[in-house]
């Protein structure tokens, strides 16, 4: 009997730059900005509601910066929920993918209700219909949008690029507006002449009221599945849409400070205070003066608005449950796609009972505040993300977009946004109490269902076999073991920093599985390990109480740095091969991301053998590492007839006395000071002086570089240079302690 | 004008001209890793800061 054939539905990439953009834009452009427009004014004046949304826009490109460095890297469906599970593991993404899954829910159902307020007023204007329309026409609006979303991406991409479109013209048609009045009229630059009456502090309020207006990104981020070439099309996406509304939010700003004239029938003085009393229905009142069949092409602007947002607001929340459900963190249901429209049907169903309830049961301004404030900490987590990623997974990933400045513009987005987050209390309380009960339910959520049911993803860790000693509050020193040949001779040199620590050691081997193999079938590549754990094992469990684990993961580095971070190691001992030949690493792909992030002390193995170690040299130039090498030194040296020598080479400039140098360590080290020589060569090549210094030598024991990994890629650091060159048997380390240490045991 | 004004101009024109630097720069990096510098991040740096 013949086997049915399967049929994998996968989502369909249609959606180009143009569409991607409008999509941004749609989102951007919605009621959020017409309501800000008249409340700002009366709050920071004229010139104040123009920098409002032109620092706004600043602190959205910052967000958007780190969205497009994201999604040009992964770019899939999910947007902020990948992000975070790669960052930050399962629990943070569950919440962030929750968060967004409401947010963008709930900001549909708004958009539908400005929707239907305005056709509504518009319609009952010219006699067709009653106000009590209004919540059936917001159901309609939001099936028919349902419906469109059902139909497929191009269907929903493009149905909201020509209405999206259709929106930024009306939007233009105004600030252009505003330019010609004043062109005709220069009097009215006098409306700017209290530019900002209530002082630059109330900035930070309307900033935060109108930054929901800015919001397009995380729509453009969802469409990673179905974006043609997304590595390039979703950050220029992303930016671009950002740059086009801050533009036209400032032109349209400027046109209703202009739209009126002081002293015309009806205006009190100042006009500013005179638009502001309107609140948020202000803009209108402006709009309505600044051009013929203003508040007609007004009304027009909304209704398109709240439809283009109403679009991509449904799409954005169809694909964050898509993908909950796609990791199994939501039912599978979730991620069931149509095999004819090929649209995650069921994700698009769920999202639509949220939008029709919230927008038929709850008081609609306090949920969409309370939305403002989850879309604003969905971007803190992105913006965190963004570092983290790029820390830990920079390797591995291919990114189609780096940002500038790293990590200024992330961080001070986070700041910033934190402020504007918390500035909400003052518009809703009611959403400082809805959204935290959001995320309190998700967090029951994920305890009761998704922590069981989630799937693993390809970047994620394993264990696949550990062994635990008896916990204490030992001294940690992890060895990683690479293979049988060496593990030996590792371990017996390992040995004696054991020994000096009074450490527990914790022996890890961390196989790497190739990306064609699913991770699931990775036991295969294990066998190696098992050997080289026991081989390890024979010889130290005698000595100190010990634990093995083997796991496996895409890239040794990222394994081994996680499970010193997991662990709370103290010392970290791995072997090296002593080729360099990943260009462009300096000592490896694996070595130079494990010196560089690991949050301990550091020790790198290079030819050591059996033999006896009599004299060893430590080339100095000062710094924690230096120290560090030198009390390495001073337990790896023979007890009896040791002698070691702390090396520099004097280029002429003076300055570091190795000396006083060698006195301070050994103090703070406890490094008995006789054995100890000092010695100073003048030289102008550091490298060659050190290589030809060494050949007297049984090890050489010296600190790696303490400049950052940005800089060794433009500059080759002397200690790795010499540690790749020289033909002794040779010791690396790196030093913890300090701030740096401690950032890198959090981020 | 008053100080404030010239001030609230200033940062208006130092706001926009940053999003525009900002976005004209990126969308040439975008096109030069594009165009031939895919890789992961140390690659693309280092191709980056090669040219």
């Amino acid at each position: 009997m013949s086997e049915k054939p399967q049929v994998t539905a996968e989502l369909s990439r249609d959606l180009n730059l143009f569409h991607l953009t409008m999509m941004g834009l749609g989102m951007m452009i919605g009621a959020g900005v017409f309501l800000g427009m008249g409340v700002s004014i009366g709050e920071v004046g004229p010139g104040g509601l123009i920098l409002t949304f032109a620092l706004n826009g600043v602190v959205a490109m910052f967000t958007a910066m780190s969205y497009a460095e994201l999604s040009s890297a992964i770019p899939k469906a999910g947007g902020a929920y990948n992000f975070a599970r790669l960052a930050f593991g399962r629990g943070t993404s569950f919440i962030s993918g929750w968060m967004e899954w409401f947010a963008s829910s709930v900001a549909g159902s708004t958009y539908a209700i400005t929707f239907s307020i305005y056709t509504v007023r518009a319609l009952h204007e010219i006699g067709l219909v009653t106000y009590s329309g209004a919540l059936v026409k917001a159901v309609a609006v939001a099936c028919f949008f349902i419906y469109i979303n059902y139909r497929g991406a191009s269907e929903t991409g493009k149905i909201g690029a020509l209405i999206t479109l259709g929106q930024t013209l009306f939007m233009l048609v105004i600030g252009v507006a505003g330019v010609v009045v004043i062109i005709r009229d220069p009097g009215r630059f006098s409306n700017f002449a209290e530019f900002m009456p209530r002082g630059w502090v109330r900035l930070f309020a309307t900033m935060g009221f109108t930054y929901v207006a800015f919001e397009g990104y995380e729509v453009i981020a969802q469409a990673g599945d179905e974006a043609v070439d997304p590595r390039r099309n979703l950050p220029k996406a992303m930016l671009a849409s950002v740059a086009c509304v801050t533009l036209i939010y400032v032109m349209v700003a400027f046109a209703t400070v202009v739209s009126v004239k002081a002293g015309e029938k009806g205006v009190t003085h100042p006009v500013w205070e005179w638009i502001g009393s309107y609140r948020a229905e202000g803009f209108g009142e402006a709009i309505a003066r600044l051009m013929p069949y203003g508040r007609l092409l007004l009304t027009l602007a909304v209704i398109f608005s709240s439809t283009s947002a109403l679009n991509a607001t449904i799409y954005s929340a169809t694909r964050a449950s898509y993908a909950l459900g796609r990791d199994r963190m939501l039912p599978g249901h979730f991620a069931r796609i149509s095999e004819k429209r090929r649209t995650p049907w069921v994700a698009l169903l769920f999202s639509a009972c949220i939008v029709i309830a919230v927008a038929v049961l709850l008081p609609t301004e306090d949920v969409a505040a309370s939305a403002s404030i989850m879309f604003l900490f969905l971007f803190l987590v992105v913006n965190l993300s963004v570092i983290k990623v790029r820390r830990n997974m920079g390797e591995e990933l291919s990114y189609g977009y780096v940002m500038p400045m790293f990590p200024v513009f992330p961080v001070m987005a986070v700041i910033l946004q934190a402020l504007l987050a918390s500035h909400l209390v003052h518009v809703s309380r009611m959403a400082w109490v809805m959204a935290p009960a959001w995320v309190a339910v998700g967090t029951v959520v994920y305890y009761v269902y998704s922590r069981r049911h989630a799937v693993a993803t390809d970047d994620e860790i394993r264990t696949f076999e550990e062994e635990k000693a008896p916990e204490g509050d030992e001294y940690r020193m992890m060895v990683a073991v690479a293979n049988p040949k060496n593990a030996v001779q590792m371990v017996r040199t390992t040995y004696k920093l054991g020994e000096a620590m009074n450490a527990r050691v914790e022996l890890l081997h961390m196989v790497q599985v190739p990306e064609q193999v699913p991770l699931g079938d990775a036991e295969r590549y294990m066998m190696e390990g098992k050997e080289a754990i026991v081989e390890a094992m024979i010889y130290l469990s005698v000595h100190f109480p010990v634990s093995t684990a083997l796991r496996y993961c895409r890239s040794i580095a990222r394994g081994i740095v996680s499970a010193v971070r997991e662990k709370k190691i103290n010392l970290l001992v791995m072997g090296w091969h002593g080729r360099s030949g990943d260009h462009p690493f300096t000592l490896g792909s694996t070595v130079d991301p494990i010196i560089e992030r690991s949050p301990c002390n550091v020790v790198v193995l290079k030819g050591l053998s059996d033999q006896r170690v009599r004299k060893v040299l430590v080339p100095v130039a000062g710094g924690p590492n230096g120290g560090f090498a030198l009390e390495v030194a001073s337990i790896l040296v023979d007890e009896a007839e040791g002698e070691i020598v702390a090396f520099t080479v004097d280029r002429g400039r003076g300055g570091f006395d190795i000396g006083q140098f060698v006195d301070a360590a050994a103090e703070k080290m406890r490094i008995p000071r006789e054995r100890v020589s000092t010695k100073m060569v003048r030289a102008e090549n550091v490298v060659k002086a050190i290589l030809e210094e060494s050949k007297e030598y049984d090890l050489v024991v010296l600190g790696a570089t303490r400049q950052s990994m940005l800089y060794q890629m433009t500059r080759e650091p002397v200690p790795e240079t010499v540690a790749r060159m020289c033909e002794k048997p040779l010791v690396l380390v790196r030093a913890s302690g300090g701030f740096r240490s401690w950032l890198r045991r959090w981020i | 004008m008053t100080w404030e004004a010239v001030a609230g101009v200033a940062v208006l024109a130092a706001a926009l001209a940053f999003i525009g630097v900002l976005l004209v720069w990126s969308f040439h990096v975008i096109d030069r890793i594009a165009d031939g510098r895919e890789g992961n991040l140390r690659e693309i740096m280092r191709k980056l800061r090669d040219e």
